[in-house]
This record gives structure tokens, sequence and C-alpha cells, in this order.
């Protein structure tokens, strides 16, 4: 608990240290930047938390899946 | 925002540390395990073949005239078919910059410090990755000027304090392997050595000063990367046997340890792993700038200094993510990250020459007056 409160401390202090730079840049460096920091955040709230989360790799290893088993089972010989 | 440059030489140092990397670290025992005592063989064929690799992205430079590969992919490719694959490319080069923090962690956690948690050396690493991108690429071309000869003197340091401890008979038979298992741990050599090379594209020509001899750099830089991991491989095999290395996580460090001189210049591994630190750091650095630089071109951003802290924080929070224990990062290196990275390292730069050429072939008809084949340009029917 202690350290997801922490994690915000310091989300909340990245704004804080942006903030002037934020201001003279337009809507779209603020969204942007927002949108990482609320990604950023909340994952690593999510694992001080200690809950599942997939990995973003099973993904790539599940669309190239079938070329990577076949180029094993053929070169490798191996399943 | 002032347009940062860097000379050549300081982009051949660049392309040596990054290609040698992470490959030292976690190369070793995997391709020890495919093609046994022939893993140097892999290692020097793999080396001459990058060199073609090379050629091929130079290639694809010399039509980027100063625009990076997120950019030009836009060009090319138009507006959202490039974006798209932009997004993929940026992507990926975010998961792996988190993927070296959790590399880091877990070599250090595995060897060093067995009972401080992995989070706290990848936050460690990732504040210095964030401070050299607050500096810029220029800063971070510096630092390295200053390292290298740090590195060149621990490198050979090693080489000769372990070479003492040579036995021929463990590379004996040689050529041993059939040649299915020999074009394999080829593909998996490349795709951790020369084929994450086209993240340096990014940079590439756009803030070079002087393009010839960085084109130069570039195969010398190679070169030398390539020597540096085939040592690395040859040593720990000649040294330490097949078995050993492979059934090793880290061979490499395994093979620092052996280091004894007299019996009284002992356990200095330490010391040598400063070369993983500093090659890790430049890859991992590399990969958090491409994606950082990625975003802000894709996004169209005037400055790119305000997402440097939030997207640290998804990075240390994907490195303890990427990866649930070392068999998933073994099978994901060996298998699928060749194949995720030769999307983008082969097939991208191949498909962006034709098109720079079916354009160029276009832009002479229209320019040429005797050519009057159409009445009407082709994009005016509604």
């Amino acid at each position: 608990m202690f350290i997801a409160l922490g994690i915000l401390v310091i989300s909340l202090a990245i704004v804080l240290v942006e903030r002037p730079k934020l201001k003279k840049e337009g809507k779209k460096l603020v969204w942007t930047f927002s949108i990482f920091l609320v990604i950023g955040t909340s994952l690593n709230i999510a694992i001080s938390l200690q809950t599942f989360i997939p990995s973003p790799l099973d993904a790539i290893m599940y669309i190239f899946h079938p070329i990577s088993d076949f180029l094993k089972e053929a070169l490798l010989n191996k399943k | 925002m002032k347009k940062q440059l860097i000379s050549s030489r300081q982009f051949t140092i660049i392309v040596i540390l990054y290609t040698a990397g992470t490959g030292v670290l976690i190369i070793p025992a995997s391709i020890a395990l495919e093609v046994q005592q022939d893993a140097w063989i892999v290692a020097i064929i793999g080396t001459l073949l990058s060199l073609l690799l090379i050629k091929l992205f130079i290639m694809l430079s010399n039509k980027m005239a100063d625009l990076s590969l997120v950019e030009v992919t836009e060009k090319f490719l138009g507006k959202f078919i490039g974006k798209v694959v932009s997004i993929g490319f940026v992507l990926l080069a975010l998961f792996s910059s988190g993927e070296l923090l959790y590399f880091i962690g877990n070599f250090l956690q595995t060897e060093v410090m067995p009972e401080t948690p992995p989070v706290v050396f990848a936050i460690l690493f990732c504040c210095i990755i964030l401070f050299a991108a607050y500096q810029g690429i220029e800063v971070f071309a510096r630092t390295l000027e200053i390292l290298f000869p740090a590195f060149l003197l621990v490198f050979i340091i090693f080489l000769f304090f372990v070479s003492p401890q040579i036995e021929i008979k463990h590379v004996q038979p040689v050529f041993e392997v059939s040649l299915q298992p020999f074009i394999y741990s080829i593909i998996h050599f490349m795709g951790l050595f020369s084929f994450p090379l086209i993240v340096l594209l990014m940079i590439f020509p756009s803030v070079i000063n002087n393009l010839q001899s960085g084109k130069k750099g570039f195969y010398i830089g190679t070169l030398i990367g390539g020597f540096i991991i085939t040592s690395f491989i040859a040593l720990s095999i000649l040294v330490l046997g097949v078995t050993n290395t492979t059934i090793r996580t880290f061979p490499s460090y395994t093979l620092a340890q052996k280091i004894s001189v007299g019996k009284f210049l002992q356990r200095i591994e330490i010391i040598m792993a400063f070369m993983w630190m500093v090659t890790i750091f430049v890859r991992a650095f590399m990969y958090y700038y491409a994606s950082l630089i990625g975003i802000s071109q894709i996004l169209k951003l005037k400055d790119h200094r305000p997402l440097i802290l939030p997207l640290g924080m998804i990075s240390i929070a994907l490195s303890q993510i990427v990866h649930a224990n070392i068999i998933h990062s073994d099978k994901y290196n060996q298998q699928t990250w060749p194949l995720a990275i030769a999307v983008f390292s082969i097939f991208l730069p191949i498909l962006l020459l034709f098109i720079a050429m079916f354009k160029r072939s276009k832009n002479k008809k229209k320019i040429d007056p005797a050519m009057n084949d159409g009445e009407t340009p082709p994009n005016a029917s509604p």
C-alpha cells in the first residue's frame, strides 16, 4: 500500500517538474504526456499490489509462433 | 531545440558497443546448446553476413536524406500504413528497453547481490538512461568516448588473463555439426547481433556530421563488435567446455571468475562486469531513445523532453512484467525475437527501397515532357 502511495507521489512530482514546459507547448503534448503518465503509474501500482499482468511479449510470441515452431522443427529437429 | 550532431568516430563507438550489447551476456550459452563446440564458427559467419545487412541499411540511408526511419516510413508508405508500421517499431523498441532493464536486474541479482530485488537495479539503471536522454544524443556519444578506452582496457586484460587456461581439445572435433542447426543458430545469432542495428537508423543519417566516414564507421564498428562477441563465445567454449557453457546462465561471467594469475590476482570478475554494464547501457539507451524519438515523430511533437519521465516509468514497469522467468526469456530471445526484429530490419528496408525506386521512376515520367502517356493526371477523376 505504501509503495503504491509512493508511486503516486512520484508521478505527482513528475507533473510538477514538467508543468512549466507543458504550459508552453500545445495541447497534443499535454495529452500524450498525461496518457503515458497514467499508463506508467497504473502499471507500476498494479505491480506493487502484485496483481497478475500478462507479458506484452506473449502477444508477439503468439503472432510469430507458427513460423518459429516451423523453423524449430525443420532446422533443429526438436518439438 | 538546437539540432545535435555527433562525429563519425563517436558513431563507430556507438556501433561497437551496441552490437556487443546483450550478446556477450546471453548468446554463448544458447548457441553452444544448439551447435556445441562449433559456436565460434557461427559467430564468425554471422558477423560476415551482417556486413551484407549493413550494406542494405546504408542503401536505405542514402534514400533517407535528413529523415529518421519513422519519418521515412511515413513518407513512403503513406500516412495510415506508415503510422501503423512505425507504432509497431516503437512498441518493439520500448519493450526491448524494458527487457534490457530486466536483463541487468536479473544478471546482478543472480551473480552479484542475491538478496536485492531486481527492481532496484532496474530503477537505478533507468535513472542513468533517463538522465542521458535528457542530455541528448550528443552528450551520450561524448560519454561513450570516455568509457570506450576503459572498456577496451578491461577487455584486453580479460583476454590476456583468460587465455592461459585455453584447452584446444574443447573445440575438437571441428565442423561436427550438421547444416540445419547451423543455419538456425546463425539466424539466432544475427537476430541478437546485427538485426537490432536497424534501431540505429533512427539516428544514423540525420545526426552524423560527416556521412561518408560515418558509413565506413558502420562497417568497422560491426566488424569490431563481431570480433568482441566472437572472442567471448570462443573463450567460453575453449576454457569452460561445451557442457559447462550450456548449463550456465551467464557463461562469460563464469569465465571472468576463472581468472587466476599466480594464485594471487583472483576474483576480479566484478571489474570485468564493467564491460557488461557499459554495453547494456548503450543498448538500453538506444532502444529507449529510439522509442522516445519515434513517438515524438509519429505525433509530430516539437519537444520530446517532457515525455522522458513518463516513458521511464513505463519501461521500469515493463522490466517487471516482460519476462516471468529466465525460461520465458530464453524462449523469447531464441525463437521469437529474431523473427520479430527481422520484419523491421529486413522486410521493411527492402520494401522502402522498392517504393523509393518506384517513386523515382514515376517522378521522372512526370517531369519528362516527351513522355505523353496519359492525358489526365492519375488523381483527377473523382
